[in-house]
């Protein structure tokens, strides 16, 4: 994925026009399903076109930067460290 | 569908257009006629289903099955299309039945009926001359047996009925016992998938599949059976999947985008239950990077096990990834926990993770609450240990190597796990299975003596409990060993003295000080330790042999001498 790129889509996420089964719709009137007990939202579904181009699937900024490699943090003022540092003064005084 | 005649019957005429097309192996034409959704159709295309219905209500009744088989075979004759026309007219009957049965039937049965159909349509689609008829049929079939297991297993009440009704199987490991719808679904779409992947005789394995060839529907087939079988908890029954399609399967940049990053998500879901962060990282990068930019439902979905297994490999989201739509609901919850894996709170991160609190439960529900309070707890440790450095450590002079005492350690882990404890409403090592819950006073009354499994009635009455003394953990032992642990590991570099307790860190000065000296960042540490070897399931063009054969891979190879 190239980063930066402004890309117009070319193909917009629109229900297939197909005049195949719409499981969704058979689901519905084959099992006549209750309320979900489970929430469906953690369900990959299927997706509503076939296929699209690469640059459909590109966003900006691209896949540059999306992970931090080095976060070692050396702030001693953040609220653990600060606690941090006077439970060790204990172990000091105890030496 | 045509409209009928009307001095011929519904079914006859039904019958005489599928055969047509039979002949003329038009399998699109037979999917559009042979519909499981009535209530989806327009009004004047639902009519002919209904006269069908009645027709067959009338004339072939539960009670004349045999007239109805009877005419389906008499249309097919073995004659003309060989094999085939056993097969294949067990499908029509089968169709017929539902068509026949559909009003009248309770969910269970017409889901029931779908999945016998779907599998008897399997069967036809391995005949070497008219299969490759079956093949949007089956594809068509294998999408709404997914999507009705689906919708059942979340009504547990209609499963327990259902299961009933199934034939008494066998689960893929071989033990006996009852096989959950979706499971059982998810067997006949494998099956499907083994047809597809089989192809057509002769087809070389890095040609592009055609409309007629039934590599075709190998991925559409896979990921039908993957969703139902990660619907069923049960994806590890997935692997023989991934090294048939390993050995057999086109690449799969050859498949529509969907497709791909459907297979790839699952791929990736299935390395992360695997502990194999490396290779579930790589796939749900590739998924990610492929998913259509406006699904933001699946590329969160995406994101929630990419995140997962990066955090896991010591890797955080950034603040631009964050910034994405799909990423605001996932980041709530794992950048709490980069936070603290980051600070070194160990208290925290236990109770972030904790089962009975909602993110724990969060990350439950989502199968990766094991793997990240595994994997991440030893990079909280050095975090802990490198933050504990910073402000107790030598930090060593000219010929003087800086040292922190694993006092300081121990201190800092015993204060950051109790100081939130009381907050904590559980612990692991609280926990006491029930069974065991009173088995103190068992011990005291039988006189059971644990180490040699035997009742000695002198014991009675002289057994002494342990009691837990939690509140000196981790002792000095223990976190001797966590620090030896990661040094193993590579993500503390340095040795630790025994007496006098400590860690060191040699070479320090070369290597600019003590803390980069000592504490390489944990991605590029376990990056370095993974294998970059092919990721199993996947198949790249690259990892081809010109002749197309087999993926050449060697699992946990490491190269000579290293």
């Amino acid at each position: 994925m190239s980063s930066g790129s402004s890309n117009v889509p070319t193909t917009k996420l629109q229900p297939t026009q197909k005049n195949e089964v719409d499981p969704a719709q058979t689901s519905k009137s084959a099992t006549n399903p209750q309320p979900a007990l489970l929430e469906e939202d953690d369900e990959f579904e299927d997706f509503p076109v076939e296929d699209w181009a690469q640059e459909d699937a590109e966003v900006p900024g691209g896949a540059t930067h999306l992970w931090e490699e080095s976060w070692d943090d050396d702030d001693q003022n953040e609220d653990f460290s600060k606690q941090l540092k006077e439970e060790l003064k204990k172990v000091e005084a105890t030496k | 569908m045509p409209p009928l005649r009307s001095n011929t019957s519904a079914l006859d005429s039904f019958l005489a257009e599928i055969i047509a097309s039979v002949r003329n192996k038009n399998g699109e034409r037979i999917t559009d006629l042979i519909q499981l959704d009535f209530d989806s159709l327009s009004p004047d295309r639902q009519k002919p289903y209904a006269d069908l219905n009645q027709e067959l209500n009338r004339n072939f009744p539960a009670a004349n099955d045999a007239g109805l088989i009877a005419q389906c075979k008499k249309a097919l004759p073995h004659e003309e299309f060989g094999t085939f026309s056993t097969t294949f007219s067990e499908s029509i009957i089968q169709y017929f039945r539902y068509l026949r049965d559909f009003t009248t039937a309770d969910n269970q049965a017409k889901a029931s009926k779908i999945r016998q159909l779907t599998s008897q349509c399997v069967t036809a689609l391995g005949d070497s001359k008219y299969g490759v008829i079956m093949i949007p049929i089956v594809l068509s079939f294998s999408r709404t047996l997914s999507v009705v297991a689906t919708n059942l297993d979340r009504n547990p009440a209609l499963i327990r009925n259902l299961n009933s009704n199934l034939p008494a199987t066998q689960d893929t490991e071989g033990a006996p016992g009852k096989v959950s719808f979706v499971e059982d679904a998810a067997n006949v779409l494998r099956d499907a998938f083994i047809k597809c992947l089989a192809g057509s005789p002769g087809v070389q394995r890095t040609t592009r599949p055609s409309p007629d060839d039934k590599r075709v529907g190998i991925y559409l087939t896979a990921n039908s059976c993957l969703k139902l079988l990660t619907q069923c908890r049960k994806l590890r029954n997935a692997q023989q999947m991934f090294s048939s399609i390993d050995a057999q399967s086109p690449p799969l940049s050859y498949y529509p985008a969907a497709q791909r990053v459907t297979y790839l998500y699952y791929l990736g879901r299935y390395h992360f239950a695997n502990n194999h962060f490396r290779r579930a990282q790589a796939v749900l990068q590739k998924a990610y990077e492929q998913c259509h930019r406006q699904a933001i439902k699946h590329r969160r979905l995406i994101l929630t096990y990419l995140m997962a297994a990066n955090i896991c490999l010591g890797r955080f989201p950034s603040a631009a990834l964050l910034a994405r739509p799909e990423a605001s609901e996932v980041g709530v919850k794992f950048v709490p926990l980069c936070k603290t894996i980051q600070s070194g709170d160990l208290g925290q991160f236990h109770q972030y993770l904790d089962l009975d609190s909602d993110s724990g439960q969060w990350f439950l529900k989502r199968s990766v609450l094991l793997q990240l309070q595994d994997r991440c707890e030893m990079i909280v440790w050095r975090s802990l240990i490198r933050k504990t450095f910073l402000l107790s450590g030598y930090m060593g002079e000219e010929k003087k190597v800086p040292f922190l005492r694993l006092y300081y350690v121990r201190h800092a882990a015993s204060w950051a796990l109790k100081r939130l404890k009381g907050n904590r409403t559980f612990s692991a090592e609280d926990y006491v299975d029930p069974e065991f819950a009173d088995v103190d006073t068992a011990i005291i009354e039988t006189g059971f003596d644990p180490e040699s499994g035997q009742y000695l009635d002198e014991y009675i009455g002289q057994h002494v409990p342990v009691v837990d003394e939690n509140e000196d953990r981790p002792t000095i032992a223990e976190v001797e060993s966590v620090v030896l642990s990661l040094i193993q590991q590579g993500l503390l570099r340095g040795f630790a003295l025994h007496t006098n307790p400590r860690f060191a860190i040699p070479g320090s000065q070369k290597a600019g000080g003590p803390m980069r000296a000592g504490f390489p960042p944990a991605w590029s540490v376990i990056k370095s330790q993974e294998s970059t070897d092919a990721v199993p399931g996947l198949v790249e063009e690259a990892n081809l042999g010109s002749e197309g054969g087999r993926v050449v891979r060697i699992f946990g190879a490491r190269p000579a001498g290293s």
